[in-house]
């Protein structure tokens, strides 16, 4: 803003003693427009911005891979990258494997949800469920589900049951944690004035807690669903013959680099895609949250 | 016939210490049907705790209110309530959420609407009936609060500064609105307030609490002839009366400051 001006100059120690040249003050003119503590860019600096960083990127990996520097076993371009994406997609037929890979994901954290949703909202409306599970449950939370691998395997063998162990593992205990936290943020007033109306414990629990909560309940499965990836690949590596962690695995023992690559970032697709997915249906179904950033 | 009856009511909040800290001291009070009661006093003194125990919100630590003749052991059926902080459904609709307490009974849906748009109406928010609150001001959100309460045809109407949050145009223009509902209405309410002049205006009798202990330190008798209006705050009975409470409660506030340790004020909070 322009009134701002004089105080930011004086406060510039670049400026002091010197007298402001019409170039100092163009140059913090610019530098203000920029970096400015919570003010908004416009789209197209914005998107520009974002842009401009995987350009960057890609250009600094295919810079180095080209080199001569990395051994370009280790460290492919991401011209041959792209080749051999097309042709495990293509001729390989590797959307299969990436299509177990969904599937698991899917039926081990769906079963994560089912039962982490409805306990995580027991226990942010009753104290009598948080104090008898609570910290069991933040117990739990911190072995690692990575650990579990091995030991079921020896329960579950290498079949889908394993894998879906393993994502549960990974997920049930924080979903149920990070759902009790959402449903404790709903106002106590809302609670109470629904109270004064008449309604029920269960009624409460129904039409006030679970809708007042949905929205963040929904954000938590979001944040939640990028973990089971993690572990769903970490499973597939360890003991699979199918998957994209499976094929990862492969890759690797083949000195296949490029084929590791796309396996890599057919996860992260994967990812961006139902992140994506999940914003744009938040935005359908809670059109009265007012939301600044996604 | 007295509507609500407040008898011997005591409050205290288990301190650290060993020492409890006694929010109300034996409070009695009869409330007739009909009419507007004002709960005055400096912070500290348990009007809002007063209100809440009268609601049910709260219990109390000895002593019993009594409404229409029955023992409050909880929130009621017949006992509506406003807050301060705005308590609009947020994913709900300021029909849905006048509808609130009706659907809540599973009556007849279209009788209920036919209600709820008159209730509606009478608060002025016939054009927003599809709005969500949060595309509303604070003083339409108070409104929809009033209409939400009145939806269920409460005998008894618990406000809990229901216009503190709101700046001071909107306030004297929802004073108006509450003294003209009030007018048809003709509810018994408990209103709680910290605004001087909004007691005088809205209340049949105002009782001010002196803080503590919560006791009762005076109760007033508002001469003032109804139907009142915001010209009424220049006549000479309001201006006498503004003084008195003023002086007195201000009294009360120095006495306050004196006696009061700083962990006794945070602990009065409800």
């Amino acid at each position: 803003m322009a009134n701002q001006i004089p105080n930011i100059l004086a406060a510039d120690p670049n400026d002091a003693g010197a007298p402001v040249t019409h170039k100092d003050r163009r140059r913090s003119y610019i530098w203000r427009k920029i970096f400015t503590i919570r003010k908004e860019l416009s789209n197209n600096v914005g998107g520009a911005l974002s842009l401009a960083f995987f350009v960057a990127f890609v250009a600094g990996w295919w810079g180095l891979a080209s080199s001569g520097l990395v051994n370009p076993l280790f460290l492919p371009t991401p011209l041959e990258v792209y080749h051999v994406a097309i042709r495990s997609y293509t001729v390989d037929k590797l959307w299969l494997d990436l299509g177990i890979s969904v599937y698991r994901v899917l039926v081990g954290f769906g079963i994560a949800v089912i039962v982490a949703v409805p306990l995580g909202i027991l226990m942010g409306s009753f104290q009598f469920f948080r104090s008898l599970l609570e910290p069991f449950l933040a117990f739990l939370r911190y072995m690692p589900a990575t650990a579990f691998i091995p030991l079921l395997v020896l329960w579950l063998g290498i079949d889908d049951g394993q894998k879906f162990s393993v994502i549960w593992l990974g997920t049930f205990f924080h979903l149920t944690l990070l759902v009790m936290t959402s449903t404790l943020t709903v106002p106590l007033p809302l609670i109470e004035a629904a109270m004064m109306l008449g309604a029920t414990q269960r009624q409460i629990v129904t039409k006030v807690i679970w809708r007042s909560a949905k929205p963040l309940i929904f954000e938590n499965l979001r944040i939640v669903l990028g973990w089971a990836w993690t572990y769903i690949v970490v499973a597939e590596i360890v003991a699979a013959d199918s998957g994209v962690g499976y094929q990862i695995l492969k890759a690797s023992r083949f000195l296949d680099t490029p084929m590791i690559f796309v396996g890599i970032l057919s996860i992260g697709l994967v990812g961006v895609l139902s992140d994506f997915g999940f914003n744009a249906l938040g935005r359908k179904l809670f059109p009265y949250v007012q939301r600044n950033r996604v | 016939m007295s509507m609500i009856q407040i008898q011997k009511v005591s409050k205290f909040f288990p301190g650290g210490k060993s020492k409890n800290l006694l929010v109300l001291d034996q409070v009695s009070l009869d409330v007739p049907e009909g009419e507007f009661l004002v709960l005055i006093g400096p912070s500290g003194c348990g009007k809002s705790t007063l209100l809440r125990i009268m609601a049910g919100l709260a219990e109390p630590s000895l002593g019993k209110v009594t409404i229409a003749g029955r023992d409050v052991d909880g929130p009621a059926v017949g006992v509506g309530m406003v807050f301060q902080t705005y308590t609009s459904f947020p994913w709900l609709t300021v029909e849905q959420n006048v509808a609130f307490g009706l659907s809540l009974k599973g009556t007849d849906r279209i009788k209920n609407s036919e209600k709820v748009r008159k209730i509606v109406d009478r608060v002025g928010l016939s054009k927003f009936l599809a709005a969500f609150p949060s595309q509303l001001s604070g003083g339409m959100q108070q409104r929809v609060a009033i209409a939400r309460a009145l939806a269920t045809d409460p005998k008894v109407l618990l406000m809990d500064e229901p216009f503190g949050a709101l700046d001071a145009m909107i306030r004297v223009e929802m004073q108006a609105f509450l003294i003209d509902l009030w007018q048809q209405e003709r509810k018994t309410v408990v209103f709680v307030t910290h605004d001087i002049d909004e007691a005088i205006l809205l209340g049949d009798r105002i009782v001010v609490l002196s803080p503590h202990p919560g006791r009762i330190h005076e109760v007033l008798n508002v001469k003032i002839a109804r139907p009142r209006s915001i010209q009424d705050t220049e006549t000479s009975d309001f201006v006498a009366l503004r003084h008195a409470l003023r002086t007195m409660i201000f009294a009360m506030g120095e006495a306050n400051n004196a006696l009061t340790r700083p962990e006794q004020v945070s602990d009065c909070l409800p």
